[in-house]
């Protein structure tokens, strides 16, 4: 016979100000095996629980219900009460009288009526519950980072330090990311590839870590502790052990091509590394661009190659790797240009990205460092930087804020000084954000020092007037118009998701927004973690953030990688399906429709050993309680621990009986 | 039908086959089903238009199941059936030896006069057996192409329907149900060993004869249905109190075909879309 024990709480107010809980109290203390049904201010609180333990042992309740907030609160708060009074855990259920309850609704006698009911549904449920065993399944120690830049080296560099063996995974043909692409940094001014390679060279030196270039994630299986992911390493026609990066086939190679890493303002060759501290520091060739494999045709780097370690034969690989955790950091990408035509971008030579603006102004850059305009080599003696080209626009583009724009066209003000001792900076923006430690300062320095002036106010056209460039605003503060003459138009441009995000996320089984930023599984208290158990994220690939945020995110990723890894075996709760093997007629369609792999046939022989038939069988380890399989199963055979049939239809009946 | 027992006789006596599952002659225009597994009881063997049972509801029967090799008697709309089975794991293309038929066409409607045209027939796309091991009988008349989409005209009918019109349409139609279970026993898709309907703890489905229960048991089989129904038409023609069971079935898989472009029975590769996902499946439904 079932004794249930009934706990329901005010929440302070939250509760009882919409919910008569005495009533609810007194109420439920009247239905058929409830022993007892008390209320109280704070269930959560130290002695909330103790009363929860006290009644199981003076009562020797066989179940408990707790009527409170959402179980995502504190199930798990009170099932290790329960555990430790000695109740299986499982065979507490929490009734949701706050979110679905309390909080939804202002008619107290309505509300207190249905406080009832739902805890009435859960008493039900409680009586029929099973003790369950939570599952214990080993781990692999052995992490995946996913993009190899800052925020993905530093990821691997922290996993690493804490002793476990990690794959830095990345999709271009040398990890760096777009940090290697900067010129000098903010607050700071200093160089970015100075405290870049530093790291890139730590991370490739350390034995613990692989760095997997040109390669990409193909598929992914498995689970927390036991993932299994397919790479797809690209064909490189490059024989990486073998060459030394000499340089002879790039020196040879007659086909010039323009270089992504120098955003359109250089050229590269066919076979080419992307920057002259690239790591690894082989070549690659473009297969897209390669005379050889567009007319089949040249072939001079073969022949030419000392160590003859140039294959056009080579097919793309796929290796398949086991690992534990995975870190996910795939940066950004800056917002297509062609979307401004009013700023003349791709017309007008002039009109340049930030990031094209940071090459320029590079001393590693195609003019090393020599600040020309595009259209006439000219040096510029005005620019004018637009802030929030593409952000802060819902009506058009993107409605969030790009954060990382303010501090460095302020920083790009001043390079530009730097370059130009004469020359004049103008900055169009709509706010000025520079909320980080040393960042007003940084700001004021640009302003004062280096004289940029700053013009509230968006643009509204950009046109060729002769060889100037002609850029028509708004001052908002003065309440006139601008009309400037400038020599070079820099366009601070949205950051976005990469192109293959979305499908890295499906790969992954980890939610993204509308715009294809990955989500966090609570934006406070679980800012690095995806909502996939095991699968971390850091950087940008949440949204826009700036090198000290996307570092300092990577450790936050690596220290919940160590954290999990730590441990030899990983708990998961015991709420996983399980197959009635008798009336199973293995027509697969709980196989086909799981989402973990986690079913697959089983045989059923005879004792001779003759197959009889096939049925579905659970892989614990993989399952993860989802329930997809249960509806799908035409014979009911499939059932769901902690949520079966029973279980969910005593609820049901409970709250139709009512009304 | 010489050709038929012949081949029958050379399957069994060769070894190929410890049973031959096709149709004998009852009465001037009636078959019934006949299991032949010894040659000389295959003389009985014929073929027809009156021979409307589809023989694949049989392939799943533990007795069938335990053979070594089977051979059926199967037209091409028959083998839609087997396709299904093979996907669904009741059966292997091994174990069974199709005889196909080329087949002008059936009989609808109930002995002793069953003279119409089956409406399935109309609309036949194999004509000509596909996957048969041996096929067998004169050339039919074409078949209508695989690619051609096809619209029954009753369930047109039912669509124009309002919605209200259509609830008191089935209420009436289902509350004729005396819960015999005949179409599950005749329909070669039901081959669970514990139906759905049979399951008490808990019982999800009403097991008496009245309007809820009957409503529950005929909704619930027409959606296990969805995408795999291959339309033969035997749950209609075994039902005792003449419910329209192919106007619901035939409904639902024209949504199918439409939300999935998807017809069952034709592919050996193919899953039943309601049972798999892809990233591009339509998400119209989500509202």
């Amino acid at each position: 016979m079932a004794k249930i024990g009934v706990f329901v709480c005010w929440c302070g107010s939250n509760i009882a100000e919409t919910v008569d809980v005495k009533r609810a109290a007194e109420t439920i203390a009247k239905i058929p095996g409830v022993v007892y049904s008390v209320d109280y201010k704070y269930m959560c609180s130290d002695p909330g629980q103790d009363m929860v333990k006290n009644a199981i042992k003076e009562y020797n309740l066989t179940g408990v219900v707790v009527a409170s907030c959402s179980p995502r609160m504190h199930e798990k708060t009170f099932r290790k009460a329960a555990s430790e009074a000695g109740l299986n855990p499982y065979m507490l259920e929490m009734a949701n009288i706050r979110e679905h309850c309390s909080w939804v609704h202002d008619n107290k006698e309505e509300a207190t009526q249905k406080a009832i009911d739902l805890i009435r549904m859960m008493v039900e449920k409680v009586k029929r519950n099973k003790p369950l065993q939570n599952i214990k399944i080993p781990v692999t120690k052995k992490a995946l980072v996913i993009g190899g830049g800052v925020t993905g080296i530093q990821a691997a560099l922290d996993i690493a330090a804490g002793g476990i063996p990690v794959i830095l995974l990345e999709r271009e043909p040398s990890i760096g990311g777009h940090m290697s692409m900067l010129d000098e940094t903010f607050p700071t001014l200093d160089c970015s590839q100075c405290i870049l390679t530093p790291k890139m060279v730590e991370v490739a030196q350390n034995p613990l870590v692989t760095i997997m270039t040109y390669s990409e994630l193909e598929k992914l299986e498995g689970f927390i502790g036991n993932f299994k992911a397919t790479i797809k390493k690209k064909a490189r026609h490059v024989n990486v052990e073998e060459c030394t990066g000499c340089g002879t086939c790039w020196t040879k190679c007659p086909t010039k091509v323009t270089s992504e890493f120098e955003q359109g303002l250089g050229i590269r060759k066919a076979i080419y590394i992307p920057f002259p501290q690239a790591i690894p520091s082989r070549p690659v060739i473009d297969e897209a661009n390669c005379m050889k494999f567009t007319q089949n045709r040249c072939g001079i780097c073969a022949k030419i190659c000392p160590k003859q370690c140039i294959s056009y034969d080579d097919k793309e690989e796929f290796i398949e790797i086991e690992v534990g955790s995975i870190v996910v950091a795939t940066g950004y990408d800056l917002m297509p240009t062609s979307a401004f035509g009013e700023y003349g971008y791709g017309k007008y030579p002039d009109v340049v990205t930030s990031l094209q603006f940071e090459r320029m102004v590079c001393a590693s850059g195609p003019t090393l460092g020599d600040l020309q305009r595009p259209s006439d080599k000219k040096k510029p003696k005005t620019v004018v930087f637009i802030q929030c080209v593409g952000s802060r626009d819902p009506e058009h583009h993107k409605a969030y804020c790009s954060k990382i724009c303010c501090m460095y066209t302020a920083k790009q003000t001043m390079l530009y000084r730097h370059k130009v001792h004469d020359g004049n900076a103008y900055v169009f923006y709509i706010d000025i954000r520079s909320n980080g430690k040393n960042y007003e300062e940084f700001l004021r320095r640009a302003q004062e020092e280096n004289k940029a002036q700053y013009i509230r106010g968006r643009v509204s056209m950009v046109y060729q007037d002769g060889p100037d460039l002609v850029v028509e605003g708004a001052d908002t503060l003065t309440n006139s118009q601008v009309r400037i003459r400038a020599d070079l138009v820099v366009l601070a441009t949205a950051m976005v998701s990469p192109i293959g995000v979305k499908e890295l996320a499906q790969k992954l089984g980890i939610g993204y927004d509308q715009h294809g930023f990955l989500t966090e599984a609570h934006p406070k208290l679980r800012p690095v973690e995806s909502a996939t158990a095991g699968i971390f994220l850091a950087g940008c690939a949440i949204s826009p953030r700036d090198i000290p945020d996307s570092v300092s995110e990577a450790s936050g990723a690596a220290a919940k990688v160590l954290g999990m890894l730590s441990k030899d075996e990983l708990e998961k709760e015991g709420v996983v399906a399980i197959v009635r093997e008798c009336s199973c007629t293995g027509c697969q369609n709980c196989i086909r429709v799981c989402p973990f792999t986690a079913i697959a046939l089983k045989d059923i022989r005879d004792k001779a050993g003759n197959l009889i038939r096939q049925v579905a069988n659970v892989n614990p380890g993989l399952c993860t309680g989802c329930g997809t399989c249960t509806p799908t199963c035409p014979s009911r055979s499939i059932d769901l621990q902690g949520f079966t049939d029973e279980e969910i239809f005593a609820e049901i009946n409970a709250m139709a009986e009512l009304h | 039908m010489k050709e038929i027992i012949e081949k029958a006789k050379e399957l069994l006596s060769q070894g190929t086959v410890d049973l031959v599952i096709g149709y004998e002659q009852c009465g001037d225009k009636q078959c019934r089903p006949l299991f032949v597994q010894k040659p000389e009881e295959a003389d009985k063997l014929v073929f027809n238009e009156f021979c409307v049972h589809n023989l694949a509801t049989y392939l799943t029967r533990p007795e069938v199941k335990q053979t070594k090799r089977v051979a059926i008697v199967a037209k091409g709309c028959d083998i839609r059936a087997i396709v299904n089975l093979i996907i669904e794991n009741q059966s292997t293309r091994e174990h069974v030896y199709i005889i196909g038929m080329n087949c002008p066409g059936v009989v609808s409607g109930k002995a002793p006069n069953p003279t119409k045209p089956h409406t399935k027939c109309q609309t036949c796309k194999v004509r000509t057996p596909q996957m048969s091991d041996v096929t067998l009988g004169p050339t039919p008349p074409e078949s209508i192409p695989m690619d051609k989409t096809i619209t029954h005209p009753d369930v047109e009918e039912l669509k124009k329907k309002t919605r209200e019109e259509k609830w008191a349409f089935w209420r009436e139609q289902l509350s004729k149900c005396i819960r015999c279970y005949a179409c599950r026993q005749a329909c070669p898709m039901c081959y669970c060993n514990r139906c759905i309907v049979d399951l008490n703890t808990p019982q999800w489905i009403d097991t008496r004869s009245n309007l809820r229960g009957n409503l529950d048991w005929n909704i619930v089989r027409a959606y296990h249905l969805s995408g795999r129904c291959i339309d033969c038409g035997e749950c209609e023609r075994v039902c005792p109190a003449n419910i329209p069971l192919m106007l619901l079935n035939r409904t639902l898989q024209e949504e199918v075909k439409e939300k999935f472009d998807f017809e069952s029975g034709y592919d050996l590769e193919a899953c039943p879309p309601l049972t798999v996902f892809e990233k591009d499946d339509h998400e119209n439904f989500i509202r």
